[in-house]
C-alpha cells in the first residue's frame, strides 16, 4: 500500500513535465516539423533556464508561503549581483567569487529589508515597493548606472556551465529542504502557514523566522542573478522596479511547485515546475510567436491555474454539501414522521 | 532667552545670504541650464555625460541637469516638470517616440523652453511649434548604409550565407511607432543581400520587417535564408537565436543592439556544431566594443566581426549648439522657414579590430573629441553670423568620413 501510494506520488510528481514535453513535442512537430529538445544545446539551454527559474521561484516561496509578498526581492536581485560581482571584479577573483559575493550581498539586502520589516511593521508590499526602489539606486549609484559586465571577463565561464548550474540547483534544493523539513526554522515555518497569531502566542518569534526568511530570499535570488548575469554577459542597473518583472515571472514556477510538492515535498515540486513551464516556453519560443503572443499565453495559463488552485475542491464541496443536505431532509422526513 | 535666538536667526539668515551673494558672484555670467531627458544608461550613457559636463558645458556655457532612464512620454513630461522647476531653460529629449515628441514639444512651448529631441525620424506634426528646435540622431538612412556596406563586407568571399537578425525595435520603425534606426538597419540588411543573392522577397521589404512574429523571410533561393526575430526581450531572443544558429544553415548574426548579451549562445551554438559564426553588431565607442574586437571565439576570429559605430556625441554636441543658438536669440537660423529640421548624423562602418583600434582612441579628451569645444563655438551664430542650420549639416556631412577624423585628430 505504501509503495503503491510513492509509486503514484511519483507518477503524479513527473507527470506534468511529461505531459507538457508531449504537448509541446506534438505541437513543434505538426505545427514547424521539428522537435522540441533536438540537440545537447537544447538540453543546456532548458537546464539553465530551469535552474535560474527554480532558484528563483525557491526564494520567492520563503516569504510569500508564509503570507508575504516581498516586492523588493528583484530589487535585491539586481542590487545583491552587481554589487558582489563588481567587488569580485575588483579583487580579480574567478567565476565562483562571483556567486559567493553575489550570494553575501544578497544576504546582506535581505537581512536589512527583514530588519526593516520587523521594526517599521509596514505591510510587506508597501514596504517593498519603497525598500524596493531604494536598493536599485545603490547598484545604479555604484557602478555609475552602468551596471554589472562581463562580457570578456576571464573566469566567469564557470557560472554558464550547465553541469555547474545544476550543482548549484541541487545544492539549492538540497539546502531548501533540509531547513524545511529537518530544522526548527521548517517546522516554524508550517506553524506560521498556519496561523502566525497561534505561532506566535505558542512561543515562536515570528519576526526572527521573517528576517531570516528575507534573508534566505535575498541570498537565492542572487544566486540565480549572477548565473544569468554571466551569460547574458551583462546585468543593467535599472531603475522604477523594473527590476521585479524576472522574480514576479517566476511566481507560476513557485506556485505550481508548490502544488506539485503537496504530493512530493517542496524542493521537487519547484524543480519539477520550473522544468515543466521551461519546457512550455521553449516550445513556444520554438513556435515562433511574437513576445506580445507569448505573454499571452503564460499569463492565460497562470491565470487560469490559479483559478483552478482556488476551485479544485469545488466539485468535492459541492458533492459534501448535496450529501449534507440530502441527509438533512432525510433527518427532517424521519423527524416529522416519528 | 528670546533675544538670543532672534539675535542668533537674523545672524544665521544675514550669513546664508551673504554667502549665496558671494556665490553668484564667483559664478559670474549666468550659465544656461539644460534638462537631458535620457533613455539610456550605463557604460555608453556616462561617457555622453562626461563630454556633456567636460566639453560641451564649458564651451557653451551650460549646466546640465540629467534624467534617470526614461521609458516613455509620461516619464519624459515628469522630467520636464522637475527641470522646469528646477530653472532649465532648454531640454534634450531622448525619448523618440510620437506621443513623447508632441507632448514634450507643448509642454515646451506652454512654458517658453526650447525642446530638441535625438531621434532619426521628424515628428512632422509638431514641426511648427515655435520652441520646438527639430531633431538629431542617427541618419536612419545612413545606418541602412553602412549596415549595408557591412554585409557586402561580410559575404565578399563569393560563398552564400544566410543571416539571422535581430531587430529589436524595427516594428513600426518607420512611422514613429518603433526605431527608425532599428528599422532601416533591416531594411539595409535585406537590400544587400537582395542585390547580393539576387533573392526575390515574397513580401514587400515594409511588410517583411513589420511583422511582429519571429520567422524565416521567403527568399526564393533555398540557400539564402533570412530570420528575422523582432522585440526587445533580450532573454527571449537569445534563446530563439540559439535555436535557429543552431538548427539553420544561419552563419551571420546581426543584432541592431545589446550583440554581447548574445556571445555566450553564439558560443555554444559554434562549439556544438563546429559553425564559425560571424557577429555584426551596432556599437559605440566604448570598452565593450573593444573587448568584442579583441576577444577571440573558437576560430580565432574575433568575437565581433565588423560594427556600425553610432557616433553618439556628435549628436550630443549638435542638440546643444541647435540649443545654444535658439537660447540666444537665434532659432529661425536653426530652421528652414519656420519648419523644424532633422539633422542626420551618418553612422561609421568599422569592418574589423584594426580599424576599431584607431576609432577607440577618439572621444576621450578634448584633443579627441570629434566634435569638440572649438567645433561647437564655430556653430554658434553668435560667434559667426552667417551660421544656419544649412553649416550644421555641411558639418555632419564632414563628420560622416571616419578616416579623415582620424587623420585629422589622431595624427
Amino acid at each position: 500500500m505504501f509503495r503503491n501510494r510513492k509509486a503514484k506520488d511519483a507518477l503524479f510528481t513527473f507527470a506534468f513535465p511529461l505531459a507538457m514535453f508531449v504537448l509541446m513535442e506534438l505541437l513543434c512537430f505538426f505545427l514547424k516539423g521539428r522537435h522540441l529538445v533536438g540537440s545537447l544545446l537544447d538540453v543546456k539551454t532548458l537546464v539553465r533556464n530551469t535552474g535560474i527559474s527554480a532558484i528563483i521561484a525557491f526564494a520567492l516561496s520563503f516569504n510569500l508561503s508564509c503570507g508575504r509578498f516581498d516586492l523588493s526581492l528583484g530589487a535585491q536581485r539586481l542590487a545583491g549581483t552587481i554589487i558582489g560581482g563588481m567587488i569580485a571584479m575588483e579583487l580579480g577573483l574567478s567565476g565562483l567569487w562571483f556567486l559567493l559575493f553575489s550570494f553575501l550581498c544578497g544576504l546582506v539586502f535581505g537581512f536589512i529589508t527583514g530588519m526593516v520589516f520587523v521594526i517599521t511593521r509596514v505591510p510587506p508590499m508597501v514596504l517593498g515597493v519603497g525598500i524596493g526602489l531604494v536598493w536599485e539606486c545603490v547598484p545604479y549609484t555604484m557602478s555609475k548606472g552602468k551596471g554589472l559586465n562581463l562580457f570578456g571577463v576571464h573566469g566567469t565561464e564557470i557560472l554558464t556551465d550547465t553541469v555547474f548550474t545544476i550543482a548549484v540547483m541541487i545544492v539549492v534544493a538540497v539546502f531548501v529542504s533540509l531547513i524545511m523539513n529537518r530544522t526548527k526554522f521548517g517546522y516554524e515555518m508550517k506553524a506560521i502557514q498556519g496561523s502566525q497569531l497561534i505561532a506566535r502566542n505558542s512561543g515562536i518569534n515570528i519576526f526572527r523566522h521573517a528576517v531570516l526568511c528575507y534573508m534566505f530570499a535575498g541570498g537565492l535570488v542572487c544566486v540565480a542573478g549572477i548565473i544569468d548575469a554571466a551569460f547574458q554577459t551583462q546585468m543593467s542597473s535599472t531603475m522604477g522596479l523594473a527590476s521585479n518583472g524576472v522574480v514576479v515571472s517566476n511566481m507560476f514556477a513557485m506556485m505550481l511547485g508548490g502544488y506539485i510538492g503537496e504530493r512530493s515535498n517542496q524542493a521537487t515540486g519547484v524543480i519539477v515546475a520550473s522544468l515543466t513551464l521551461n519546457l512550455f516556453s521553449y516550445g513556444l519560443t520554438l513556435m515562433e510567436l511574437s513576445e506580445a503572443n507569448t505573454s499571452v499565453v503564460n499569463q492565460t495559463v497562470f491565470v487560469l491555474f490559479l483559478v483552478f488552485l482556488a476551485n479544485r475542491y469545488y466539485f468535492r464541496k459541492r458533492k459534501a454539501e448535496k450529501a449534507r443536505i440530502a441527509q438533512a431532509l432525510e433527518q427532517r422526513r424521519i423527524m416529522s414522521v416519528a | 532667552m528670546k533675544k538670543v535666538l532672534v539675535v542668533l536667526i537674523v545672524s544665521l539668515l544675514a550669513t546664508s545670504m551673504l554667502f549665496a551673494g558671494g556665490a553668484s558672484e564667483e559664478k559670474g555670467a549666468a550659465q544656461f541650464k539644460i534638462g537631458v531627458a535620457t533613455i539610456h544608461e550605463g557604460e555608453t550613457w556616462e561617457i555622453q555625460k562626461k563630454y556633456f559636463n567636460e566639453e560641451v558645458g564649458p564651451a557653451l556655457n551650460m549646466q546640465f541637469m540629467f534624467s534617470e532612464k526614461l521609458n516613455d512620454a509620461n516619464g519624459l513630461v515628469d522630467f520636464m516638470d522637475q527641470a522646469y522647476a528646477a530653472g532649465c531653460v532648454g531640454i534634450i529629449n531622448f525619448v523618440t517616440s510620437n506621443d513623447a515628441v508632441a507632448q514634450g514639444s507643448r509642454k515646451a512651448e506652454e512654458w517658453g523652453v526650447w525642446f530638441v529631441t535625438q531621434n532619426s525620424a521628424l515628428n512632422s506634426n509638431v514641426a511648427k511649434i515655435t520652441h520646438n528646435l527639430g531633431h538629431c540622431g542617427a541618419s536612419a538612412t545612413g545606418m541602412g548604409r553602412a549596415y549595408g556596406e557591412a554585409i557586402n563586407d561580410l559575404v565578399s568571399d563569393g560563398k552564400e550565407h544566410s543571416i539571422f537578425i535581430f531587430s529589436g525595435a524595427a516594428v513600426g520603425g518607420a512611422i514613429g511607432q518603433g526605431a527608425a534606426s532599428h528599422y532601416y538597419t533591416v531594411e539595409g540588411i535585406l537590400n544587400a543581400m537582395k542585390e547580393k543573392y539576387n533573392l526575390k522577397y515574397e513580401l514587400g521589404i515594409d511588410e517583411i520587417i513589420n511583422n511582429q512574429n519571429p520567422g524565416e523571410v521567403a527568399t526564393g533561393n533555398p540557400n539564402v535564408k533570412i530570420y528575422i526575430y523582432p522585440g526587445t526581450n533580450v532573454s527571449s531572443a537569445i534563446t530563439a537565436a540559439q535555436t535557429q544558429l543552431q538548427n539553420g544553415p544561419y552563419d551571420i548574426f546581426a543584432a541592431v543592439f545589446s550583440y554581447s548579451s548574445f556571445s555566450n549562445a553564439i558560443a555554444d551554438v559554434e562549439k556544438s556544431t563546429g559553425k564559425n559564426i560571424k557577429v555584426l553588431g551596432t556599437v559605440s565607442i566604448e570598452k565593450q566594443t573593444s573587448t568584442g574586437f579583441s576577444s577571440m571565439d573558437s576560430f580565432g576570429d574575433s568575437v565581433l566581426s565588423a560594427a556600425v559605430l553610432n557616433p553618439l556625441n556628435i549628436q550630443n554636441g549638435m542638440c546643444a549648439v541647435i540649443l545654444y543658438n535658439a537660447l540666444t536669440g537665434h532659432a529661425e537660423a536653426m530652421k528652414a522657414n519656420g519648419h523644424t529640421i532633422l539633422f542626420k548624423v551618418e553612422p561609421w562602418f568599422c569592418k574589423d579590430a584594426k580599424t576599431y583600434e584607431n576609432i577607440s582612441k577618439l572621444d576621450n579628451s578634448h584633443e579627441t573629441y570629434v566634435l569638440n569645444g572649438e567645433d561647437l563655438k564655430a556653430l554658434c551664430v553668435e560667434n559667426n553670423p552667417a551660421i544656419t542650420y544649412k553649416d550644421i549639416e555641411a558639418k555632419l556631412v564632414e563628420l560622416s568620413n571616419i578616416d579623415a577624423i582620424i587623420e585629422k585628430r589622431l595624427k
